[in-house]
């Protein structure tokens, strides 16, 4: 790990990354799109809100996938202390932030038809909803962090890092509270051995979930070459003011 | 289609915001690096 965590070695990496990733990502998410809106069947139960599910699902997946990559960057850069680290935490909040806020609306556009109302105050909601203030929590210490630095150069503040790292409590909460409490969100349709769902609707969501996933992961490959390249601009910009000082 | 009402804008919602996010954090990279090779070239 700490041989990629070098960063010219990652910028070589993450120019060739960044292209293949968000275009093969925008590929996957519109053939998702195209056949959950217009080629799957409705859902004889739930009729066509179950479109929705191919939007919905991936969001949430990455949602708490983000989250965990977050918390994972931030204990590597609180035990190793490698900037690199810092960096890739800054990039995944927002786009994490993203995903989870996209679940929670798309939920609820899901609840309304479904269940008879927007919102209900049941543990997989109430949990999801504490992931995405954990997100702004998160990116609100972390820009308090980057403020102090006076802006453009990293700094390693560790109360961002130590935030992520507690918010993971939330992770298993959210993945078991259908199971833990009676809620009115459904249990997993999908699990590792098994699925409940046709194979004509696994179709646009796995198509979705990769497509989402790639996209996710190009997203966090660009602003981490942003904040690379704004830590370098900054270091020059620095030792150019103190040469002519 | 029935729930139109509730698919489309679940849709239109996530992408705008897959795009959103994918066009400024392209233009913020672009420029990012354009300045930081202005810089190395000073």
């Amino acid at each position: 790990m700490h041989r990629f965590a070098n960063p010219a070695r990652f910028l070589r990496i993450a120019r060739v990354l960044t292209p293949v990733l968000t275009v093969a990502g925008v590929i996957l998410t519109a053939a998702g799109i195209y056949i959950g809106l217009f080629a799957s069947p409705p859902d004889y139960q739930q009729g066509d809100s179950v479109r929705i599910m191919y939007v919905h699902v991936p969001a949430a997946w990455l949602a708490s996938g983000g989250y965990l990559g977050l918390a994972l960057a931030s204990g590597v850069a609180l035990v190793w202390r490698h900037p690199l680290a810092t960096i890739a935490a800054r990039a995944i909040a927002p786009v994490g932030a993203l995903f989870t806020a996209i679940c929670l609306v798309t939920g609820s556009l899901w609840g309304k038809p479904t269940w008879g109302t927007y919102w209900v105050w049941d543990a997989r909601l109430t949990s999801m909803l504490v992931l995405l203030f954990l997100c702004i929590g998160y990116l609100a210490l972390a820009s308090a962090e980057d403020e102090r630095g006076g802006g453009g150069e990293l700094v390693e503040g560790k109360g961002a890092a130590i935030l992520a790292l507690v918010g993971v409590v939330n992770l298993p909460i959210i993945k078991f509270s259908v199971e833990w409490w009676h809620t009115l969100h459904q249990g997993p349709s999908i699990t590792l051995t098994k699925s409940a769902i046709d194979p004509a609707m696994l179709l646009p969501l796995f198509l979705s979930l990769g497509g989402f996933t790639l996209m996710f992961g190009g997203v966090v490959l660009m602003r981490m070459r942003t904040a690379l390249a704004r830590t370098r601009t900054a270091a020059r910009e620095r030792r150019t003011a103190e040469a002519y000082a | 289609m029935i729930h139109a009402e509730f698919v489309y804008p679940s849709y239109l919602l996530t992408v705008a915001g897959l795009v959103g996010v994918t066009v400024w954090s392209l233009i913020a990279m672009r420029r990012a690096e354009a300045a930081a090779a202005r810089e190395r070239r000073r």
